[in-house]
C-alpha cells in the first residue's frame, strides 16, 4: 500500500520533471472531498440579515475612524470610514464594539447597519469606467479576497510604481486549502465576466504576461474557463498545477510559475510580479463596472451539513446567519465552527462575528479530543513536507524557549503557518500553533520597538526644540546686552527710562513704546532692548 | 488558544504515529535478527526477549520514579527498539546478569536522566554498549565463531580453532601478528585463549601475505555476510517507507569506504577493500538503524550528511587504530556530541537564505 504509494510519488515526479515546472517543495497531496466539496459549482445568495456589522478594522487590523454618525441614513457604497464602504443601504443604528472574526473571540468597534428592504440586491453606484483605475477601486473598497484582504488599489499602485516593469500578472485560481471551493465555483459559473476582468486588468497594469493558475484536478471549472476563453480569445497563460497543499500560497505560486524565489517578507511587485486573486480581479471588473464590493463566495462544509455548499454572503452578515440560511442548527449535535479552513484557520468563539472579505470558509466539524502530545522524537517528516524547506522541530526548540533571534534564524519569518508539519507529526505536537504565538510576540515586539523609537524621536525632536528655543533666547540675550554696553552712560540710561515713565505725554514715539514696555511678557530683558534705544536721543533732545 | 492550532482531525490525511514508525523499524530488524540466530548463535533467541522485558521494566521504573504517566511512553515503542538494538550489537552468549546491566544503563542513564524520548543527546543504545564494552571487555568480544559456509576454504585457512571470532576479531589478531606476533599472543593469554591464537599464528605466518585478500576472504566467506545483507534488506525497507532518509545511510557508507580507500593509497597494507569493508562488522546495522536514531542524529539534510560521514570516518579510525574491534558505538556517540553544533551550523535552505539576506 504504503509501497505503491512511493512508486506512484516517484512517476508523479518523474511526470513532473518532464513538464519542466519548479515543484512545490514539500507540501502535501490532501483529499479535496472529505468531508465533500460543492461539486454543482452553483452559489446561491443569501438573504441579508436584518443588521450587517461592519468592523471598523482595515487589513492590518488597525481601528478607522468612522465618517458617519448613529442615526444616519447611508447609501449603497457610500464611505462609512477610510477603506470601508456600507454594504447597503440602511441606517446606521450603533457603532459599538461587537465580536469580529479573531481567534481571541476579540471585540472591535462596528458600524452596525439596518439595511433598506430592498437592498436583496447588488446595486451600482458609480458611472461605468471605460478602464480601470485605483481611485475607482479605492471608491469600491475593493479588497483582496484570497485571505488577506489587502487593499487592491494599494496593489495595483505599488505593482505601477514598481522599479521594474510589471511582467507577469498572475491571476490565482488556487484555493488556499483543499477543503475551501469558493474560487472554483466562481470560475465554473462566472467564466465568462472572469476573463472580462482579466482583460481588463490586463489592460489597467500593461503586463507582459498573464498567468492563470489552477490545481489540474478541477475539470470543471477548467473546462468552462476554456470554453470561455474560446469565445472570448486572450492572450491568457491557463497554468495547470498539481493539487499540492499549500500550492495556493501566494510565494509558493510565483516560485513555480515564474522560477523566482522571493525572500521573506519581499513584495512581489519589486520583481514585476502582481498577483492577484480571481476572485479580487472579478471584483475589479464589476468595480470599474460601477459596484462596490459588498459580497463574496463563502464555502461553507463540514461534518455539521448535509452537503456542502457556496454562498455569496454580503459582508457584514454574523456567521450563525450565515449557517442558520444554510441550513444548519446548532441543536443538531456538538459542533464547532472553524473559519478560513481546517489547516489555516482558527475555531470560532463568538457566531456573532461578521463575515468579512478574508472569511473564505466556515466549516461546521464535530468537537473531538485531541490526541495526546508525545515528545518530539526528531523523525524530519515535518521537514520533509515543509514547503518553505524549514526545519519546524528546530523552530520549535526556539518558538517554545521565546527565543527570537533563535526562531527567526530558523526561519520564522518564512514560515507561512501552512500547518503541513503538523498534518504529518507522529507525535501531534502543535507546531504550527507555536510558530504563530512566536509571530505574534514578534509583532508585539517589533510594534512596541517602532513605539519606543518613536517617543524616542518626540523625546529628541522636543529636547531639540527646547535647546533651540533656550538657545535663541539667548542670543536676543546677548546681542541686547551688547547693545547695551554700546550706549554710553547706564545710569542717565536710567534716569531717562524713569523721566519718561513720569511723562507720558513725551511725543508720540514714546508713548507709541510704552505699552510695549508694560505689557507682562516674561522675556523681559530681550523685549526691553527695543525701548532702550530711545532714551539716549531722548535725553539729547 | 489551541484554536490557532492546524485542524488535523478533519482532514483525511493519514497520520503516522510514533508506535508505526517503531513497528516498521522492528519489522526491518526482524529477518537479520532471525538469521542471525539462525546462523550466529542460536542464544540470541533467549536474550533478545529478556532485553525487551527488562527494558519495558526499567523504563516503567523510571516513569513511576519521574512521575510521569505510564501508557504513552510504554506504547511508543521507542524502547523496545533500543533493546533490540543494543542486543543485536552483543554476543549471544553474554551472560544475562551482564545484559541487564546493560539495558539498566540504557533505560535509566542513557534516555531517563536526560529526560526520556526526544531529549537523550545519546543514542541509548550505544550508551549501553560502550558501557559494557569497558566494563566487561571479555564476555562483550567473545563471539561464537561463525561456521564458514564453505567448508574447504575454512580448512586452507586453517580459522577452525579460534574463538572469539567475528571476521573482525580475526582481522584484528591477523594485523597484530603481522606487526610483531608476541603482542598477540600476549594480548590473548589474557582473554585466555593464548592456544588457539597460537596455532592461528603458526598456521596463518607464512600463508598469509596478502592481508587485503586475506581479509576479503575471510568476510565474504563468513556467515556474518548473510546477516549484513539482511541489515542491509532491512535498511531499504525503511527508506521505501519513508522512515528513514537517505542521507545517513550514505553518508555513513561513503565515509568508511572514503576512509578504507585513502587507507589503501597510504599503503600501510592493513586496508579492507570497500566491498568486504561495508559487510563487516556493524557498519551496515549502524548505517541504516543506529546511526539514523532520529533522536540524536542531525536534523537538516546537510547537517545529516555531515553527521553520516563523521561516523563513518570515525568508525574505521577506532576499529583500525585503537584497541577495540568495532568503533560504531563510539563514532556514533562522538558526533552525538557534535549534533547541537551541527544542528546550529546547517539550518536547511531556508534558514541559511534568511540569515544571508538579513
Ligand atoms: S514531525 Fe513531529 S516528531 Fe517528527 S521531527 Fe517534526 S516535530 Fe518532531
Ligand atoms: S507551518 Fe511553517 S514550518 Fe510548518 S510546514 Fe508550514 S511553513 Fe513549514
Amino acid at each position: 500500500m504504503a509501497l505503491a504509494k512511493t512508486c506512484m510519488k516517484w512517476l508523479s515526479l518523474a511526470a513532473r520533471l518532464r513538464s519542466g515546472r519548479t515543484r512545490l517543495h514539500g507540501g502535501l497531496r490532501l483529499p479535496r472531498n472529505k468531508p465533500g466539496l460543492p461539486v454543482s459549482g452553483a452559489i446561491r445568495s443569501l438573504a441579508l440579515p436584518p443588521q450587517l456589522i461592519l468592523p471598523l478594522l482595515d487589513y492590518r487590523r488597525d481601528v478607522l475612524t468612522p465618517r458617519v454618525q448613529p442615526g444616519q441614513q447611508v447609501e449603497a457604497g457610500q464611505r462609512l470610514a477610510p477603506g470601508l464602504i456600507a454594504t447597503a443601504r440602511g441606517r446606521v443604528v450603533a457603532i459599538e464594539a461587537r465580536p469580529v472574526i479573531h481567534p481571541s473571540g476579540k471585540s472591535a468597534l462596528c458600524i452596525v447597519l439596518e439595511p433598506d428592504a430592498d437592498q436583496a440586491h447588488e446595486t451600482a453606484c458609480h458611472e461605468p469606467l471605460s478602464s480601470l483605475t485605483a481611485e475607482r477601486l479605492d471608491d469600491c473598497g475593493v479588497q483582496g479576497l484570497g485571505g488577506a484582504a489587502f487593499a487592491t488599489a494599494d496593489k495595483l499602485r505599488s505593482a505601477r510604481q514598481g522599479d521594474a516593469p510589471l511582467q507577469t500578472l498572475l491571476i490565482n485560481a488556487v484555493e488556499c486549502e483543499p477543503q475551501i471551493a469558493c474560487d472554483e465555483a466562481l470560475l465554473m459559473c462566472e467564466a465568462a465576466a472572469i476573463i472580462n476582468a482579466i482583460e481588463s486588468l490586463m489592460q489597467a497594469t500593461q503586463c507582459r504576461r498573464c498567468v492563470l493558475a489552477v490545481e489540474n484536478d478541477k475539470t470543471a471549472a477548467i473546462d468552462a474557463i476554456r470554453h470561455a476563453l474560446q469565445e472570448h480569445p486572450l492572450d491568457l497563460e491557463l497554468v495547470l498545477l498539481e493539487p499540492v497543499y499549500p500550492a495556493g500560497a501566494e510565494r509558493s505560486l510565483i516560485r513555480r510559475i515564474t522560477g523566482l524565489s522571493l525572500p521573506a517578507g519581499e513584495r512581489p511587485a519589486r520583481h514585476g510580479i502582481l498577483s492577484v486573486n480571481v476572485a479580487t480581479a472579478l471584483a475589479a471588473h464589476r468595480a470599474q463596472l460601477g459596484y462596490p464590493l459588498s459580497s463574496r463566495v463563502v464555502t461553507v462544509s463540514g461534518e455539521g451539513l448535509p452537503e456542502p455548499v457556496n454562498v455569496r454572503v454580503r459582508f457584514g452578515t454574523p456567521v450563525a446567519e450565515v449557517l442558520r440560511q444554510c441550513g444548519y442548527s446548532a441543536a443538531s449535535g456538538n459542533h464547532r465552527i472553524r473559519a478560513n479552513g481546517p489547516l489555516s484557520g482558527f475555531d470560532l468563539p463568538s457566531l456573532q462575528a461578521p463575515v468579512t472579505a478574508s472569511t473564505n470558509c466556515l466549516g461546521i466539524h464535530p468537537v473531538e479530543s485531541l490526541p495526546a502530545v508525545l515528545p518530539c522524537i526528531r523523525c524530519g517528516a515535518c521537514e520533509e513536507v515543509c514547503p518553505e524547506q524549514l526545519l519546524p522541530q528546530q523552530l520549535y526548540w526556539y518558538a517554545q524557549a521565546d527565543d527570537l533571534p533563535g526562531s527567526r534564524r530558523f526561519g520564522l519569518d518564512s514560515c507561512i503557518t501552512c500547518g503541513c508539519c503538523d498534518l504529518v507529526c507522529p507525535s501531534s505536537i502543535p507546531l504550527t500553533q507555536s510558530f504563530r504565538h512566536a509571530r505574534d510576540a514578534q509583532r508585539e515586539q517589533a510594534r512596541q520597538e517602532r513605539m519606543a523609537e518613536l517617543s524616542l524621536q518626540r523625546y529628541q525632536a522636543r529636547e531639540q526644540r527646547l535647546q533651540d528655543r533656550a538657545a535663541a533666547r539667548e542670543e536676543k540675550r546677548r546681542l541686547a546686552k551688547a547693545q547695551l554696553n554700546t550706549s554710553r552712560d547706564p545710569i542717565a540710561d536710567a534716569l531717562a527710562r524713569a523721566r519718561n515713565r513720569r511723562k507720558p505725554h513725551a511725543s508720540p514715539r514714546n508713548a507709541a513704546s510704552q505699552p510695549s514696555a508694560s505689557a507682562p511678557r516674561p522675556e523681559t530683558p530681550a523685549t526691553d532692548a527695543p525701548e532702550q534705544d530711545n532714551p539716549p536721543e531722548d535725553r539729547s533732545s | 488558544m489551541s484554536t490557532l492550532a492546524p485542524d488535523t482531525r478533519s482532514i483525511a490525511h493519514p497520520q503516522r504515529r510514533v508506535r508505526h514508525i517503531m513497528m516498521h523499524v522492528m519489522l526491518a530488524l526482524l529477518p537479520g535478527t532471525l538469521l542471525q540466530a539462525w546462523l550466529i548463535h542460536h542464544r540470541v533467541l533467549l536474550i533478545l526477549p529478556v532485553a525487551i522485558l527488562s527494558a519495558l521494566a526499567f523504563e516503567a521504573l523510571a516513569l513511576r520514579l519521574r512521575g510521569k504517566a505510564l501508557r504513552p511512553a510504554l506504547s511508543d515503542g521507542s524502547i523496545l527498539v533500543a533493546a533490540w538494538l543494543l542486543t543485536l550489537c552483543l554476543p549471544p552468549t553474554l551472560p544475562l546478569w551482564q545484559l541487564l546491566v546493560g539495558i539498566f544503563v540504557l533505560a535509566m542513564l542513557g534516555k531517563h536522566l536526560y529526560g526520556g524520548l526526544g531529549h537523550n543527546p545519546f543514542n541509548p543504545a550505544m550508551v549501553a554498549y560502550a558501557v559494557l564494552i569497558v566494563s566487561f571487555p571479555v564476555t562483550m568480544t567473545d563471539w561464537p565463531a561463525a561456521p564458514p559456509e564453505d567448508s574447504n576454504r575454512q580448512q586452507s585457512l586453517a580459522w577452525d580453532g579460534l574463538s572469539g571470532a567475528t571476521p573482525l576479531d580475526q582481522l584484528r589478531q591477523l594485523r597484530l601478528q603481522q606487526v610483531s606476533p608476541g603482542l598477540v599472543v600476549m594480548a590473548d593469554t589474557a582473554s585466555g585463549s593464548a592456544p588457539s591464537v597460537d596455532r592461528a599464528a603458526a598456521d596463518t605466518q607464512n600463508s598469509l601475505a596478502s592481508y587485503p585478500e586475506t581479509a576479503q576472504n575471510l568476510i565474504m566467506h563468513s556467515s556474518w555476510k548473510w546477516v549484513n545483507l539482511a541489515w542491509l534488506a532491512g535498511g531499504f525497507y525503511l527508506l521505501l517507507m519513508r522512515i528513514i532518509s537517505w542521507h545517513i545511510p550514505l553518508a555513513v557508507l561513503s565515509g568508511v569506504t572514503l576512509m578504507y580507500i585513502g587507507l589503501a593509497a597510504s599503503s600501510s597494507g592493513h586496508a579492507l577493500p570497500p566491498i568486504p569493508a561495508l559487510l563487516s562488522g556493524a557498519i551496515l546495522l549502524g548505517a541504516f538503524f543506529i546511526a539514523t536514531d532520529p533522536v540524536t542524529a542531525a536534523a537538516s539534510r546537510s547537517g545529516k550528511l555531515v553527521y553520516g560521514v563523521g561516523v563513518g570516518i570515525l568508525t574505521v579510525i577506532i576499529r583500525e587504530f585503537s584497541s577495540y574491534p568495532e568503533g560504531f558505538a563510539f563514532a556514533v556517540l562522538l558526533m552525538n556530541t557534535g549534533v547541537p553544533l551541527i544542528d546550529y551550523l546547517l539550518t536547511g535552505p531556508a534558514g541559511r537564505s534568511r540569515s544571508d539576506a538579513s
